[in-house]
């Protein structure tokens, strides 16, 4: 195997009810990434930006080996966003798939925005900010960077991978024929995320660390005084603008749940309870109940026990307040993993 | 004092030493090189492919961008097969008319249709695209694999071979127009070409500079490789050639950090303030706008069969 990373989506897998979508995101997206880059790098940004997207271009060319003989290749856009920021990585990179897609046939031409949205968008923003949460105030300890670069590298393929099979995966649901026949990729959700997730969750997402973490490593341990936009300041707060964003989320959670009680839904696809398993396959598969019944959660449902027949609102205030306990429990492992790293990572400070 | 390596100390015979460890192989190393090889090879073969002469290759690649990106455009919104064919027919007629090499066209051509139908295989099965069932493949007989339920029988459906066949002829012909566009232009005209589509002016400039540096940084890369793979005998472990892919990289980035200093110190030298400007001049004329005016009107006629025969 020769595991690519993400998929380039070439012409004709996306219908236009997709493709047109995200030019008009990622058109407001250039604009705006455009000016930022002119404030910061003033004169200096067009031979950087096409010596940049040069670059991303050349990081998909190495291959790096993973183990049981096979090898992969790495996009390069969280090294870029860490290296040289994110929005300078959505500029290089969507002049890099640019390249790619007019003079090598990589990538289709209508698809462009769309692979520029998972790639030069989602994924440099998702690694980014897992990186500068994990490096947090690590200075000039190298190895705690270079892991959260590598772990930044890791989350971001992931995110892209996940982007690319949710617009590959609503094709069926965003066109197809009288008869119900998809006309553009056939693959409904169920089959394109998992085959776009598994693989980068496994495999690939290993390459994409590896390359962002021993790659910013290598620059850190060979040219100290090389400048890294992503270095966190004494005044930066990456926390606070996340914790912002966790409690609009929070709040917004019980949206999905009254949702689904207006219009009726049911309960989501492979979440059924036992009962729910039975009438829809038609038999409860042996030792389900055995294996149903080993742990009694505290909150079933994300509520109370006994509380879900109650009134929606009811429920939807208690699935709020499940969200927050799950969010504030995975937190504090967060912190307790970050202690741990910076504990470990103390020792490469000495000379 | 670094001890010398086995291969380098007094009676050493290749292949009389056991590897120590895991040891990986130089595949993943050759396997980079070949890739750098094969991009060099394009970047440095692009565009016109012969000196041969045709309209398509004279045309000022700003009408050929608009029209070649107007019917992609239209093949990504066709449903019909007869359609879809008929737009991969024209696809395969323009290449001809730019005198694109065959070997071209079978290449761009093979590679996306083993991609396409490597991926479109399963969506001709019932389990995937249910309908009147063409071919039976299997008989698990309906029963059960641990939690999952088997479908009674696997089979191609109709209705499968017609989303495979819609999937195959659009892509095929996205390919053949895209490949026509790389095939009739040099990659700096072509890319100057975007501003026709409303490409802001800096975009075009820092896009036809990144094709420029592009060759460079590839032959930085091509040479590492080249310098690793001279100096290992056999094979090294997947963490020291993970740690080598890395370090690569990292000499790749410091060596675009100088090269964008030199090139902006250079262009500040020689006046750039900044301002962009492309060189080459509008050259449209009649043909230009006869190619545009041709492509609309098989744009316009295609999408009208497509829904007449819907």
């Amino acid at each position: 195997m020769d595991g690519g990373a993400v998929v380039h989506i070439p012409d004709g897998y996306l219908g236009p009810q997709t493709y047109l979508p995200a030019w008009g995101v990622m058109a407001p997206a250039w604009a705006w990434a455009a000016a930022r880059l002119k404030r910061t790098l003033r004169r200096r940004q067009l031979p950087l930006m096409a010596l940049a997207a040069a670059f991303t271009f050349v990081v998909m060319m190495f291959n790096v080996p993973l183990p049981g003989g096979t090898s992969g290749h790495a996009v390069g856009s969280v090294l870029v966003a860490v290296l040289l920021g994110p929005w300078a990585a959505v500029v290089a990179v969507s002049l890099a798939l640019g390249v790619q897609a007019l003079l090598f046939g990589d990538g289709g031409i209508t698809a462009l925005a769309a692979n520029c949205l998972t790639m030069a968008v989602i994924m440099p923003f998702a690694g980014w900010w897992t990186y500068r949460l994990l490096a947090g105030r690590a200075g000039s300890v190298p190895r705690r960077r270079a892991l959260a670069a590598g772990v930044g590298g890791y989350v971001g393929v992931n995110a892209a991978a996940l982007a690319t099979g949710l617009l590959l995966g609503i094709q069926p649901l965003a066109a197809h024929d009288a008869l119900g026949r998809a006309l553009y990729c056939p693959f409904g959700l169920a089959v394109a995320v998992p085959a776009m997730v598994i693989p980068h969750l496994l495999a690939i997402g290993f390459v994409e660390a590896a390359v962002t973490g021993l790659g910013l490593g290598y620059l850190m341990r060979t040219d100290p005084e090389i400048s890294i936009a992503a270095t966190p300041g004494p005044g930066d707060r990456p926390l606070r603008r996340l914790a912002a964003a966790v409690a609009v989320l929070l709040l917004l959670a019980p949206l999905g749940l009254i949702a689904a009680a207006r219009l009726g839904a049911g309960t989501a696809w492979g979440e059924w309870s036992a009962g729910e398993l039975e009438v829809i396959a038609g038999r409860l598969p042996a030792g389900f109940d055995r294996l149903a019944s080993l742990w009694r959660a505290p909150l079933p449902d994300y509520g109370l026990p006994g509380t879900e027949n109650s009134p929606t609102a009811s429920q939807a205030i208690w699935y709020g307040v499940s969200a927050a306990l799950g969010v504030a429990v995975i937190v504090a492992a967060v912190l307790a993993l970050r202690r741990l790293a910076a504990g470990k990572g103390s020792g490469d400070a000495a000379p | 004092m670094t001890p010398l390596p086995e291969w380098l100390r007094p009676g050493f015979a290749p292949g009389a030493v056991k590897p120590r460890g895991r040891r990986g192989s130089l595949r993943p190393l050759r396997r980079g090189l070949a890739t750098l090889e094969a991009v060099l090879g394009t970047l440095v073969s692009a565009g016109p492919d012969d000196r041969r002469d045709g309209f398509l290759r004279n045309a000022d690649p700003r009408a050929k961008l608009l029209a070649g990106v107007a019917l992609i455009v239209v093949a990504t919104l066709l449903h019909g097969v007869a359609a879809l064919g008929a737009s991969l027919a024209l696809a395969l007629a323009l290449a001809a008319a730019g005198r694109v090499r065959a070997v071209r066209i079978a290449a761009a051509l093979g590679a996306s249709l083993a991609l396409t139908t490597l991926v479109m295989a399963p969506a001709t099965l019932d389990v995937v695209t249910p309908g009147t069932p063409v071919l039976t493949l299997a008989r698990p007989g309906g029963g059960s694999l641990g939690p999952f339920r088997l479908p009674a029988t696997v089979a191609v459906t109709g209705a499968g071979l017609a989303v495979a066949a819609r999937m195959i002829l659009r892509t095929s012909a996205c390919v053949t127009l895209a490949l026509v566009l790389a095939a009739t232009s040099r990659p700096q005209e072509l890319l100057a070409g975007l501003r026709a589509l409303g490409v802001p002016q800096a975009f075009v400039m820092v896009l036809t500079m990144t094709e420029r540096y592009l060759a460079v940084l590839l032959r930085a890369a091509q040479e590492l490789h080249l310098a690793r793979l001279a100096r290992t005998i056999g094979g090294i472990g997947f963490r020291r050639e993970e740690a080598w892919a890395a370090a690569g990289i990292g000499a790749v980035f410091r060596r675009t950090r100088t090269l964008a200093d030199n090139v902006t110190l250079a262009m500040i030298a020689r006046g750039f303030t900044g301002e962009v400007r492309l060189l080459r001049p509008p050259r449209w004329r009649r043909r230009e706008w006869l190619l545009v005016a041709a492509a609309a009107l098989a744009a316009a006629a295609l999408l009208a069969a497509d829904r007449g025969l819907a």
